[in-house]
This record gives structure tokens, sequence and C-alpha cells, in this order.
């Protein structure tokens, strides 16, 4: 890993030795922040960006996707791969724990997964450490911000007059050498200079090892009280950084067709609703203990690595108004 | 209305009914207003009702088949009731409903970079929010959503204890003018406006999960054969997601604005909803939700129908799409 010192002016001139890449930033469209494609010139000095409202997923793992074409008689399966190059500029550090938590599990088990490891490796993720929480953000409860590196390829700390790049990528470090006015090798993020972080005042919230959240899992009455107001839309499954259920569906046109992703939900009905007509998560109940212990309890057992970023887009987002802050405490309080 | 009358009110409802289960709001970690469900007299000292609320508290009802429930409604969710009782999905004996007063409902899209902060109180016309240590005065009416905005019938149609106060007058007849510049507009205009709303959609279903009337346990999106359309949110078939849902719609959205709230990407649905409602009513002379045991306006036939098929008139012996 290396830290680079950058005077401001010089971190923008240098996207300039990745003209392979297209950038992505966040950008304020209307109401939402989308990841847009965007020249380098344009960049804020700054480099403040506004938390997107989708997060930084759909870039590596796309809403839907075709994963091949095929041709009745003859049927082709090489999978259609995107060969896009990307750098995605201004992410926050919950975001790199998001891709991180994808990676663990479409990259780090088999069967690997070609499409999205393909982005992957086509992708320059460089993430911004945060200067200020936001109402609903709760990263330091959980150890993913706001000025880890967690999945990222870089990220950049405000370091007052000047910037610095913690890099863990050989393409960035090479590229940036020649603007840095000091260049350190370091083993990890706790040995640089980060500058001013935002200091915390909330209490941080209680989270349990994965086994104690899975000795809940036959608690109904949690699960129910949990759920009892929840609609069972997508919007935070959607948006959520971590979420990587997909279902697949071929869509055919006379005797040619394509075989295509799209994201499931565990909060819709057809979630695990099986041939027979036997859903063993029949409602929401079950539903949203699957979603809570895959964050809580699953993801972290598997990959030692929480599920949730803490991002706070499900609670900014969810129509009735449930809080994942609140729903965490409400488990751990229960008692086991 | 006072807050304590409203508790007491429901408390009494729950006691003398002998609810199961009361549908309400109370207020979230953010202050602002969320959906809470009841389950005994103690409970019900949360029980809050202002314009920081959100949802159709309806929707919930088809859940609680069999069981005792009681609900605070204002105009819209008790025309919600009216026709959830018309359409056999709730027994009115089953049912009781505490009638609130409504000022309207905020549209927190509305509220832009202020969406986040803790939303404290309103009061006369005005609500109060606090950023850090810093309070913020608003006037509600440039928050309110748009259906609010419109409402004809903010006070309760149905119910069985009333909380006395005032509610939102003067509709302001804004969605009708949007409607009828739609209506105005080229085929191929209107195409591309809907066509921008349909690329927001992400197919989430917030939309019908928040509807009261979408209560289908099984909907035509979720079918695999006939498969409709697929799950990739593009345009084309995000607007027969859209359209769909509409004319299902049609004659029996009461325009609470719940589905438009509740939507993650602000797509336009309060135009379409009420576009096929002012079909309906000036078809049919019919509105939505106002008596018990009333036929839907799409769901009877009169063998001495007046009206003629589109396209000729098959009573002429002509084919009709000719």
């Amino acid at each position: 890993m290396l830290f680079l010192k950058l005077a401001r002016k010089k971190l923008l001139e240098a996207l300039k030795e990745f003209p392979e890449y297209s950038f992505y930033t966040p950008k304020k469209e209307g109401e939402r922040v989308l990841l847009k494609e965007t020249s380098p010139d344009g960049l804020p000095e700054d480099l403040r960006f506004e938390r997107s409202t989708a997060s930084a997923k759909e870039l590596l793992f796309p809403q839907a996707e075709t994963m091949f074409y095929f041709l009745r008689y003859k049927p082709s399966q090489k999978p259609v791969l995107d060969e896009g190059k990307r750098l995605i500029l201004g992410l926050r550090p919950c975001d790199a724990h998001g891709i991180q938590a994808l990676e663990a599990n479409f990259l780090k088990v088999e069967p690997i997964d070609p499409y999205f490891k393909r982005r992957r490796e086509n992708t320059l993720l460089v993430t911004v450490a945060c200067l200020e929480f936001e109402d609903n953000c709760f990263c330091d409860s959980l150890g993913s911000g706001p000025d880890r590196l967690n999945g990222a390829d870089a990220i950049i700390y405000d370091l007052n007059d000047a910037v610095g790049v913690l890099s863990n990528n050989e393409i960035i470090s090479q590229r940036l050498k020649d603007y840095a006015f000091q260049i350190q090798e370091v083993r990890g993020e706790d040995e640089v200079e980060k500058g001013s972080l935002p200091q915390r005042t909330v209490e941080p919230l209680p989270i349990l090892s994965p086994e104690e959240y899975l000795s809940l899992i036959l608690e109904e009455k949690l699960w129910d009280k949990i759920s009892s107001t929840c609609l069972g839309c997508a919007s935070c499954t959607y948006l959520c950084p971590t979420c990587y259920c997909f279902d697949i569906q071929d869509i055919n046109y006379g005797p040619a067709g394509k075989r295509i992703r799209t994201y499931d939900s565990c909060m819709f009905n057809l979630y695990t609703l099986e041939a027979s007509g036997h859903n063993p998560r029949p409602t929401l109940k079950e539903r949203w203990r699957q979603r809570f212990l895959h964050k809580f309890s699953y993801i972290p057992y598997l990959h030692g690595i929480l599920g949730c970023t803490g991002c706070g887009r499900c609670i900014e987002v969810c129509p009735a108004g449930i809080d994942m802050r609140e729903v965490i405490k409400d488990v751990a309080k229960f008692p086991r | 209305m006072r807050t304590d009358d409203l508790i007491l009110k429901c408390q009494e409802a729950f006691r003398e009914k002998e609810l199961d289960l009361f549908l309400g709001f109370e207020r979230s970690s953010s202050g602002f207003l969320k959906p809470a469900v009841f389950t005994s007299l103690e409970s019900l000292e949360k029980i809050s009702w202002d314009p920081s609320a959100s949802l159709n508290l309806a929707t919930f009802i088809p859940r609680f088949k069999g069981k005792k429930v009681g609900i605070i409604a204002p105009g819209c969710v008790s025309r919600s009731l009216v026709i959830l009782i018309n359409e056999g999905q709730v027994s009115r004996d089953r049912l009781t409903v505490v009638g609130v007063p409504c000022q309207g409902l905020i549209e927190r899209k509305k509220l832009g970079d202020l969406k986040g902060v803790r939303f404290l109180d309103s009061q006369n016309g005005k609500f109060t929010l606090q950023r850090g240590g810093q309070i913020v005065e608003l006037p509600l009416e440039d928050y309110l959503s748009e259906s609010c905005l419109d409402c004809d019938h903010s006070g309760p149609v149905l119910y069985d204890y009333l909380i006395e106060g005032s509610s939102r007058k003067n509709p302001s007849g804004n969605l009708e003018k949007r409607v009828k510049a739609l209506v105005e507009l080229s085929p191929g205009k209107r195409l591309l406006y809907f066509k921008k709303e349909a690329e927001k959609c992400i197919r989430c279903y917030a939309c019908r999960q928040a509807c009261p009337m979408c209560y289908c346990e099984s909907c035509f999106v979720e079918s695999s054969e006939p498969r409709w359309l697929t799950a990739v949110p593009e345009v084309a078939d995000n607007l027969i997601w859209l359209l769909t849902r509409v004319y299902h719609l049609a004659g029996r959205c009461v325009q609470c604005g719940s589905c438009a709230r509740a939507c993650p990407e602000g797509v336009d649905l309060m135009s379409l909803l009420a576009w096929a409602n002012q079909s309906v009513s000036e078809l049919f002379q019919y509105q939505p939700g106002l008596e018990i045991g009333e036929k839907p306006a799409l769901g009877e036939y009169r063998l001495e129908d007046p009206d003629f098929f589109w396209g000729g008139g098959l009573t002429e012996g002509k084919k009709c799409c000719s």
C-alpha cells in the first residue's frame, strides 16, 4: 500500500493519466443523486460529493443485465461481459464496504460470478473520507467508516491544503507517483495522516456476534414486531449496497432469446416460492428475519464482514418509516 | 386537535369494542410519524397524528383478516375503508374507525436537503424542523403533497368515533389542470412525457404496497404464465406496469397520494391516477368511496345501459375497432 500526498490541483491534473477509463461521480439530478459518467475536467476541487441515491453496486451489479444470448437448436452460452473500464470517484467508505461484501459473495466462493468479476477488474473505486456524518448514517457503529479503506482501490483524505491518497492498487499508485510531493510505503490505514475526521456524539449501536443473532432465529414475536408495519416493497433492498439476490428470466423473441438476471428482493411474495407452491418464507415475518439475519449473521459468519454498511439508504427510502437503527436496538434488547 | 384527546378516544374505542389491534402512527426516531400496530391500551399512549404521516393506513387492513381492528382515519383513509368494505375485503362490524381531521400530509421529497432532519411539531398551518441546534419553521402549504393540496374530502366520511378539529379546505384544482394540459398535448408529446416518468421507475413496487386498493394476493407482474412483462426496469415494461396499475385503479382510487409519497424515485403517479378517475367520474358520474353498499363503477353492468360501445357500437351490428 502506498500513501501519497498531493496538492489538490495536482490530484485533479493526475486524472488525465487514466485515459482509458470513463469517469463516474455522484451527480445531483433533480431530487436524486445519480452515479453518472462525467468529464474529469469539471470536478469540484474540494472533492465533496453527495451520497448517491442508489448505491455503487449498480455499476458493478446492475439491476438488469443480459447473461447470454441463445438461438433455438444452437445454444451459445458465451457470457456477455461488460468490458467498459470505469473509474468511480467520490464514493463513500460505506459504499466500498458494500462492494467488499459483494466481492465476498461473488468472488470468494465457488462458483465465481464472471459478470461481476469482469466489471470489478475493470473498475477503479476511489472513495473520499467523510468530513461529516449525515442524519441517517451509522457506519461508525459498524466499523465501516467514515475513514476506512474497506473494499476501495484508494481513499482520499482531506489534509486541508493538500490531499492524502491511500492506494491499494498498483495502477493508481504508479500513475499518481509523479504528481505527489511525498510518498510513503505503509502497511495499513492506521499508519497514515487522515486530517480531521467527523466526531460522533450519539451512543454506538449494540452489534452482537453472528452466533448471538442466530440464536434469535426462532423468536417469532421479535420478527413479528419488526415486520408488523413493513409494506413488503423492495425499495430498501434495491438501494442497499450489499443486497445481491437476483432472479433469472429468459426473454424469447421467436427462435432467439436472451437470458437476463435482475434484482430479486427477499421482501417480495415470490421470493423463495417453490414450484410446488410451498414457500418457506410465506409472510413478512420470515422475510424480514431473512433480511436481517443475512446481513448481521450469515454474511459475517461466512465471510467475516458485516452485511450492513450503515449508509442509511434504507432508512431514508422506507415508505413505512422503518429505521434499521431501531431494529438493531430492538433485536439487541430482546432476551436471549 | 390535541394528541391527548386522540389517545383517550382511541383507548376508549379499544376498550369498548374489544379490539385485537389498532392501526395508527407513532413518532419515529426522526420525529416523522411512522405506521404502528398497537396491541394494548398502554401502547396506545404513543399514538399520534399530524402532517408528518405519509402512508394510507387502510393498506394494512387486508393483512388482519378475521381480527377486530381499530384505525385512525382522515378523509382519504375513510374512503379507502368504504371501498374495501364494498369490495368485500373487510366487514364493517370488524372495523372501528376513529375519524381524525386532516390538514394535509407533508411530501418529504419537497423538503430537499431538509429530508433527513428531525420533525418537531405542526401547528396553525406551520411545521417545525430541527437541524443540528437550529429550528426551522416552514409553512405547511408549501410542502404538502400534491394529492393533499387537491383534496376535496379531507374530513372522514365513515367513523365510529370522531376527533373534532378543522380539516383542510379549498382544494387547489391543480391536478385537474395538469390532467387537462396532458390531454391537450399531442399523443406523441404525451407519450414522451410518460416515457420520461417511466424511466425513473425502479419497479420496487412501493406504490403497489402503499396502496390500499392494491390488495391482490397475486399481482399480474408476478405471473409467469402468461408473463405480461419482464422484470427489467426499462421504459416499455415500466409503462406496462404503471399504466396497468392505473387501469386497475380507475374509479377505485381516492387519490390519497400514498403511492406517490412512497415512490423513492418521484414518478408522477398522481396525474395518471387523476386522469383515470376523472374519466370515470365524467362517464359514470361516480366518485369512489363515499357510500357503503355502492357497487364499483367498473364492477357492475346494466342491461339497459344507454351507452354505446366505442368504434361504432355493437348494438348497431357493426364490428368494433374497424
